[in-house]
């Protein structure tokens, strides 16, 4: 029998609803049962629902749950003829089943991002953007060498680029199921290399940026806090994809992460390169003419400025010193 | 007994060389060769904490006062730590007993000590110099295992070297350091130093420890000695600098693209390279490095002195203007002389643009950068690196140098002069 469910599903704003042709559907949070529930309150086989084409019903049947199932609010164990159109609660998630024939309204998908995220999950576009991904990495290389590209020599960086995708999307997957969510490895195979067109492009930008030498800090923090953003995207898609989590629980939780990154990332190395001898902070940074944004010193200032720089030079000596005498 | 066959074949030498002497020069005084090694002491260097010791080396007796010579990076550890350290020797006769630093020289590598109711045999100094190719004997305690005694060759002093190093045909071996090298005469014609592999060593000329001996009259107190070390830096750089600054650099072509100075005085040096001849490469690749031999010790991991310049001129072949400068980019220049963390202040750097200078296309990008560190201990004394890159469409020229142990005047006067000079052709 061919039916829609509506499962309204807690944290999410607005119901979803899933198209069926089947005569068993079975219900529960593991990843083989043909409706997954992400609910922490709900057994990995829950409940298992028995289309009847003929006499157009179907019976309810708990799969000896934990927490029981309730129909119109009536817990119930064992088996029980199911009523069209009536919530049906295993959880804290409820569902209603719909015969293809009645009108139903149709269920709106909040966010924009989920409506995305929800294209790119799908396998055939996970595919493509994977694709995409690993056709802009390859090709990106050989902008502006002056050699051709060619396709035939492409075919075993192409292979290791898609299998760590693959292998990246598995060991996602494979985590958000551990943490007993949905394994939705085309979400996370489009995902991942959404993340990486993204971070070709961030790369991009910071090279485009950093050439302002006046500080070298400049471009380590340019690229600490495109790190920082990566995280801060991935963790808040990656939840989007695997979890029902609240939306502000989200940004919350993938700041925090990115923050933590950007701290210990820009911050802390920072710390012990002030006190690393050996490491200098001086690197070039060539560009053709024409790209330079930033203003040209005339050289007697540059030279007025060499004699600040050994001026602060010799500050800190006296500082180490100091330090020095006072713990001797 | 195997030392009984080395005194043999010492003695029948010595004897050899005097008798075919005797057809034309004044017969030598007879020598006893085991008085010789009787003088030559071990120097040993002990931490009083554990008292283990934590250097060895040679040294010898020169007046019948107890005076000791020695190398400087023998006792260099005394220098630095005086209250964690003390120096002894050990006698052929088995005596021991401590010696006392009264001074030394770091740009020469040169330490004078006093032994206290020191014996009246001593090693009496040459005054004069030895002519090339005669032979000369090295003595020195290598690697703790016995005094040996090493025949080799005077050959004048060591070339393309600011410091005067006498050119030794022998083999001294670490340990010998601070030991005599004698004429046949068993006068000191210079202290055993350094050795650059298979029979080609370096001696201190005697009259360098002349010129320290006066010193030993007013002896250094403990907290002298890092001042003593800055100052002797300090001056030797100085000379050293006003005379490369004053010199006139002559610019040596870099392919057919720009003109850089290339050796600026006698005792620099450079080496050149490209890859014009490799097809493959994506960028023509042209450098010119030199440096100077002035490489002072200071302490283990811890000198100073060098000077090292050097140039880069790249080409894309090619290669589209951005993917040119993407290759080019990055490079990353560190000091040429090592420091410890607790010696030197980290890095202070400069980074700007620049305006082109007149020799220079107009439109051409031009990136600097200059850094310094100061010496914690060593007070007024600094380390610096620079950079200069100009770069065209597919071109770029690099200018760089390190300095080492130079105060803030040397460090001004170098770098202005220095970024002036390499120009485009």
């Amino acid at each position: 029998m061919e039916v829609v469910v509506e499962i309204a599903e807690p944290g999410r704003r607005a119901p979803s609803i899933k198209r069926f042709n089947l005569t068993e559907i079975r219900i529960g949070r593991a990843w083989d049962n043909d409706l997954v529930i992400t609910d922490a309150e709900v057994d990995p086989y829950h409940v298992k629902l028995i289309f009847d084409d003929l006499a157009n019903a179907y019976e309810i049947q708990d799969l000896e749950s934990g927490n029981g199932t309730r129909v119109k609010g009536k817990k119930f164990g064992g088996r029980s003829q199911g009523d069209f159109d009536e919530p049906i609660t295993i959880g804290q998630t409820s569902f209603r089943i719909h015969r293809i024939s009645d009108a139903v309204a149709p269920a709106k998908i909040h966010s924009r991002t989920e409506q995305i995220l929800q294209k790119v999950g799908q396998p055939w576009t996970a595919i493509l953007v994977a694709f995409a991904a690993i056709f802009l990495i390859q090709y990106s290389a050989y902008i502006g060498s002056g050699q051709k590209f060619e396709w035939n020599n492409q075919l075993q960086g192409f292979i290791a680029i898609a299998f760590g995708l693959v292998a990246w999307a598995l060991l996602w997957g494979g985590i958000t199921k551990l943490l007993k969510h949905q394994f939705k490895v085309w979400a996370h195979l489009g995902l991942a290399a959404s993340i990486l067109i993204l971070s070709l492009l961030i790369g991009m930008i910071e090279g485009f940026l950093s050439f302002n030498l006046l500080s070298p800090s400049i471009s380590e923090l340019l690229e600490a806090l495109g790190i920082s953003l990566l995280i801060f995207v991935w963790v808040l898609l990656g939840f989007i994809v695997t979890t029902v989590t609240k939306l502000r629980t989200r940004v919350v939780t993938a700041s925090v992460l990115a923050s933590l990154f950007l701290l210990t990332s820009f911050l802390l190395p920072k710390i012990q390169t002030q006190s690393w001898v050996g490491l200098v902070p001086l690197e070039t940074k060539s560009l053709p003419p024409g790209l330079k944004i930033a203003p040209s010193k005339t050289t007697e200032h540059f030279l007025q400025r060499i004699q600040e720089n050994i001026e602060d030079t010799n500050q800190r000596a006296i500082t180490a010193r100091e330090e020095k005498e006072r713990e001797s | 007994m195997r030392q009984f066959f080395i005194w043999v074949a010492l003695a029948s030498s010595f004897f050899w060389i005097a008798a075919s002497k005797q057809s034309y020069a004044q017969p030598e005084p007879a020598q006893d060769v085991s008085a010789l090694y009787d003088l030559v002491y071990q120097i040993v260097v002990i931490e009083t904490e554990t008292n283990n010791k934590t250097a060895l080396g040679s040294g010898f007796q020169i007046s019948e006062d107890g005076l000791v010579i020695t190398n400087y990076h023998v006792i260099s550890n005394l220098v630095f730590e005086p209250d964690h350290h003390r120096v002894e020797f050990v006698a052929q006769n088995g005596d021991t007993g401590s010696l006392e630093l009264l001074s030394f020289d770091v740009i020469n590598d040169l330490a004078i000590l006093r032994r206290e109711d020191a014996p009246p045999e001593f090693f009496p100094l040459a005054k004069e110099t030895p002519k090339r190719g005669d032979s000369i004997y090295a003595i020195g305690n290598p690697h703790d295992i016995g005094m040996l005694l090493v025949t080799g060759a005077y050959n004048g002093l060591a070339e393309s070297s600011y410091n005067d190093q006498i050119l030794y045909s022998g083999s001294l071996n670490s340990g010998m350091s601070g030991g005599p090298t004698v004429n046949t005469a068993g006068e000191v014609v210079g202290v055993n130093v350094a050795t650059a592999g298979s029979q080609l060593s370096f001696l201190v000329p005697v009259d360098k420890v002349f010129d320290l001996i006066p010193q030993a009259d007013e002896p250094l107190e403990p907290e002298q000695f890092l001042i003593h070390i800055r100052d002797q830096v300090k001056e030797f750089q100085e000379a050293y600098f006003s005379s490369l600054l004053e010199a006139d650099w002559e610019l040596e072509d870099l392919g057919d693209y720009a003109q850089v100075p290339g050796e600026m005085g006698l005792d620099t040096s450079c080496w050149g390279h490209s890859n014009e001849d490799n097809e493959d490469a994506l960028l023509l690749n042209l450098v010119l490095q030199c440096n100077n031999s002035n490489r002072i010790y200071l302490q283990s991991n811890f000198n100073t002195g060098v000077l090292h310049y050097s140039y880069f001129f790249y080409e894309g072949k090619d290669l589209s203007s951005f993917r040119f400068h993407e290759l080019v980019s990055g490079t990353t220049y560190s000091p040429d002389n090592r420091a410890n963390n607790d010696e030197v202040t980290p890095f202070t750097c400069e980074q700007s643009y620049l305006e082109p200078s007149v020799d220079e296309p107009d439109d051409n990008f031009v990136q600097i950068g200059f850094c310094s560190r100061a010496y914690i201990n060593l007070e007024g004394l600094y380390d610096a690196i620079f950079y200069r890159t100009s770069a065209g469409q597919t071109q770029v020229l690099t200018t760089h140098f390190t300095l080492a142990g130079v105060d803030k005047e040397v460090m001004s006067r170098f770098t202005q002069r220095f970024m002036g000079e390499a120009k485009w052709k």
